[in-house]
């Protein structure tokens, strides 16, 4: 009994496939009724007499649209999840070591949730400095890791970020004195913040930003903590 | 690596193949609401997908498009009526059968839809007796699907109940204001109105 049911199930399945497979494709097109009046009368068209302006063109959409025509600036910039920056910059803040020119190397990653606007941000950056004043001239260099987030917003063919990092730095500086030299080096957990704007240039995109630093807590060595400011200008390679 | 940089800057990019003008500027409407829509501000960007579909009517991607994001939403009227019109189109059959797994997906899930498929295949063998019968369970099962009206309309004009077809198309222009149809429609009512 249950076989037979069995069976009798399976030719329903293969009856209903059959006729699942009768199914006629096409568009119902439009009927209009029929106007009781003389001229011309608007009516339903074949689509192969359609105006030119409502034939459909054959593309599939699984095609990246990108094929036809570039993807608008902001969205190439707001697609890519992985960059890596160089720039220039510049440093300065009060005190003994004035501040001076250096570089970053930005390696960033912008997290594909909420539209990929939250980001990782790594950006080793090392910095010339020097300064003088009537008692003493010093020079030295200044070494900072910091590590943060970013958060990207599409404003006009862009994108506007706002950076915050917490920051590892190295710095370290040979003071002459009236009575001589002295070599100082110190290790600070600092912090840093930053805004700035990214546009679309050639394969990345110009980077401009304005960061505000903060060296907090002296971990090791003698010199007193600072704040300062950098502008920095760089290009950043979208992968 | 000051030279790599202006070189990379000056480089120009890769030339597309742009079909024509038209395409092109479609093209980027169509990747601008469908980023849209990818960021979360689907309102915004489902009325700029609607006013492509207004705009150019013969680029099928853009019914494609509004059907994946009403589908997301949970908007399923307007998720199927738009997986049926790009299925209308010609398009990649990869797309084709995705679009028709869609399709039965939402007919098993609401017998409204169901009904529709069947007064559409009794339409494509005219028989309009039963069209009639099942776009009508169709409207009983779900009363503002608007391609039930336009097929209702379609049946009612076949079976010679001009006024009533008019009054089911008209239905259907306001239900969709979108509708592909809409101008050709709204032109056949000032004709119809006039010769009355």
């Amino acid at each position: 009994m249950t076989r037979a049911l069995f069976v009798l199930a399976c030719v329903l399945v293969a009856f209903a496939a059959e006729a699942r497979a009768d199914e006629i494709e096409g568009e119902v097109l439009l009927i209009l009724p029929k106007l009781k009046r003389k001229g011309p009368q608007p009516s339903s068209q074949p689509a192969s007499s359609q105006p030119a302006s409502t034939q459909v063109v054959y593309l599939p959409a699984t095609l990246p649209i990108y094929t036809q025509a570039p993807p608008p600036e902001e969205v190439r910039l707001r697609d890519r999840g992985f960059h890596i920056g160089l720039k220039a910059q510049g440093f300065a803040q009060s005190g003994p070591l004035r501040g001076g020119p250096g570089g970053a190397l930005e390696i960033g990653y912008r997290f594909p949730m909420i539209g990929r606007r939250l980001g990782l941000m790594l950006e080793p950056s090392f910095t010339g400095l020097w300064g003088s004043d009537s008692a003493r001239a010093s020079i030295g260099w200044w070494l900072a890791i910091p590590l943060g987030l970013t958060y990207h917003e599409p404003a006009g063919p862009g994108l506007f970020r706002i950076s915050a990092a917490a920051s590892l730095d190295l710095v370290s500086s040979d003071t002459t004195l009236a009575d001589g030299p002295v070599h100082d080096q110190f290790l600070t957990v600092g912090a840093a913040a930053g805004i700035g704007y990214v546009i679309a240039a050639g394969p990345g995109g110009l980077i401009l930003e304005l960061r505000y630093r903060l060296l907090a807590y002296v971990v090791a060595g003698t010199q007193n903590v600072g704040h300062g400011g950098t502008f920095s200008l760089g290009y950043s390679f979208f992968l | 690596m000051l030279a790599f940089l202006l070189l990379s800057l000056l480089t120009p990019r890769a030339e597309c193949t742009v079909l024509s003008e038209d395409l092109d500027k479609a093209s980027i409407a169509y990747m601008n609401a469908q980023e849209k829509v990818r960021l979360g501000q689907a309102k915004e960007g489902l009325a700029e997908l609607r006013a492509l579909s207004r705009s150019a009517p013969w680029f099928g991607q853009t019914q494609w498009a509004i059907a994946k994001a009403e589908h997301a939403r949970g908007n399923f009227v307007w998720a199927y009526m738009a997986y049926k019109r790009y299925t209308y189109a010609p398009a990649h059959p990869d797309d084709r059968t995705e679009t028709k797994a869609k399709l039965k997906e939402l007919e098993k899930k609401e017998p409204a839809f169901a009904a529709y498929a069947d007064a559409e295949q009794a339409a494509l063998r005219k028989d309009w007796p039963k069209t009639l019968e099942l776009v009508q369970l169709a409207i009983d099962r779900k009363a503002k699907f608007p391609l039930a009206y336009r097929l209702l309309g379609v049946a009612l004009a076949a079976t010679g109940k001009d006024d009533a077809s008019v009054d089911a198309y008209t239905r259907y222009i306001e239900l969709d204001p979108d509708a592909p149809e809409r101008v050709e429609l709204e032109e056949f009512f000032a004709d119809y109105k006039a010769a009355k």
